[in-house]
């Protein structure tokens, strides 16, 4: 569907971007969220401490459009369990005689190959730009609020005091100049890595396959491939646990899929109306 | 034995967001299911020279339909934008749909109502207007059910089957009831076995 919607630019059409998320080597410095609003003008989302881990940004929203995740685990790790003794140790050194395991992880916009936002949006100020890429043009948005409940992330929200919804860009103002995008090239972990998507998926690849080589068993990738409920997303993650741990859903779903079905229900809800005004009229005088 | 599953979230928060709709969408529903459904019944009663009971039901369905913008357009975010609802056109998004189903009912059933009830225009447009009202009807009283349900919010997702017979139920249900109460006893017979059959459609 992207693809069409994309060749729809023709010549000027660029190849599918997108960012790979390695959170195995996020560090959690936030880098992402400061250069996100700085570069895009996003306002302060206000102070509050959550008390959950580092995480005071809480969730995406209209205000926050990268949050780093911080996830603490407690990891029995023995050597009877199969741990190599080396690995153990350091892990008992670091964290004491509880085994904390911290996960970071930058959230962001997925961009997905079949966006819900894009599709239910009845404005047309959601729209898919020559990049892949899922935007909202402000100028155009009237604040209905669909997008909201249809996103299957919790991504999209509406602006206190502004009335209109805003989200991650994908730096579009950037890559139309050749730039990456503000949070990548703030990143100096190299955990948000930008790029033609095709090529990222290759190298997001590659790298759970060398994180499994060492040991890494829960490594895995999220919406790196057509096959899940989205079609796969320009936006996609090296998770090192699964997706609900990190409050993401493990099986996303753009419910405009279904959409000929309900249609069909509505069409039918609609002849028993009619039927309901027949029998009215015809079913007899009383 | 299988272990129980272990639901994990992060901190426990939803990984959706809450729907930032207000009371005007839900009564909307009620006002534009009202509107749909009493343009098929104020149509039927024309037909069969029901006067005093078409006269009740085109004027529910006017007042019905001239809340039912107001109340969509209050819910905006940017309400002075509503107009861009008309920009585009796109069968995959079931408000755009809605918005051109509600402003085409909204010109059918403001032509017709002034027609039957203050006589207004020639009889010819008149009676045009109303059975394009009331097949209009149709599904603006349903197709709210796919606006709900094609969301992810799952309780809404997992109606889509049964939503939009629920909400043309309801319609029919609230169209029988505002037509029998402001129709004389021997004229409202129609009025009461719409709102029956509608009352009883609904599981």
């Amino acid at each position: 569907m992207s693809t069409l919607e994309v060749r729809t630019y023709g010549p000027e059409a660029k190849p599918r971007v997108g960012f790979f998320t390695d959170t195995s080597l996020c560090i959690g410095c936030k880098a992402c969220e400061v250069a996100c609003k700085e570069w895009n003008g996003v306002p302060a989302a206000g102070q509050s401490f959550t008390g959950d881990s580092y995480d005071n940004t809480g969730s995406l929203g209209a205000d926050t459009w990268r949050h780093v995740a911080f996830v603490e685990q407690r990891v029995p790790l023995s050597a009877e369990d199969g741990h190599d003794l080396v690995k153990v140790a350091a892990a008992r050194q670091l964290a004491g005689e509880a085994d904390l395991r911290w996960l970071m992880s930058s959230d962001v916009c997925k961009h997905c190959t079949h966006a819900a936002c894009l599709e239910v949006c009845p404005t047309g100020a959601l729209f898919r730009t020559e990049f892949d890429t899922v935007v909202v043009q402000p100028d155009v948005c009237n604040g209905c609020g669909y997008c909201v409940p249809a996103c299957p992330f919790g991504v999209l929200d509406r602006r206190e005091g502004d009335g209109r919804v805003w989200k991650c860009t994908l730096c579009y103002d950037r890559l139309k100049d050749d730039r990456e995008p503000a949070c990548a090239q703030a990143c100096p972990t190299n955990s948000i890595q930008f790029g033609v998507h095709s090529e990222l998926v290759d190298r997001a690849r590659e790298r759970v396959g060398q994180l499994h080589e060492r040991g890494v068993e829960g490594a895995r990738l999220y919406l790196d491939g057509p096959g899940d409920g989205v079609g796969g997303a320009g936006a996609f993650f090296l998770l090192l646990d699964e997706p609900e741990a990190y409050g993401l859903p493990p099986d996303p779903l753009d419910p405009t899929t279904r959409l000929r079905g309900t249609w069909g229900a509505v069409a039918g809800a609609a002849l028993a109306v009619a039927g309901g005004l027949a029998a009215a009229f015809l079913g007899g005088r009383r | 034995m299988v272990p129980a599953a272990e639901p994990r979230t992060y901190y426990g928060r939803p990984v959706l967001k809450e729907p930032v709709w207000t009371w005007e969408v839900p009564v909307y529903f009620f006002t534009g299911g009202l509107a749909g459904a009493s343009a098929g019944l104020g149509l039927g009663a024309s037909l069969a020279g029901n006067r005093p009971l078409a006269r009740s039901a085109w004027a529910a369905s006017l007042a019905g339909i001239a809340v039912s913008p107001a109340l969509l357009v209050s819910d905006l975010g940017r309400p002075e934008r509503f107009l861009n609802m008309l920009r585009v056109f796109k069968a995959g998004s079931p408000m755009s749909v809605g918005s051109w189903i509600l402003a085409a009912s909204g010109a059918a059933i403001s032509v017709a109502s002034a027609h039957e009830l203050l006589g207004l225009g020639p009889p010819g447009l008149g009676r045009g207007a109303g059975a394009a009202a009331a097949t209009l009807g149709l599904p603006l009283s349903t197709y709210t059910a796919a606006l709900l349900t094609t969301t992810s919010i799952p309780a809404w997702h997992e109606a889509r089957r049964e939503l939009p017979l629920v909400f043309g139920g309801s319609a029919l249900a609230s169209a029988g009831a505002a037509a029998a109460i402001t129709t004389p006893v021997r004229h409202a017979g129609p009025a009461r076995r719409y709102g029956t059959a509608g009352g009883t459609g609904v599981p």
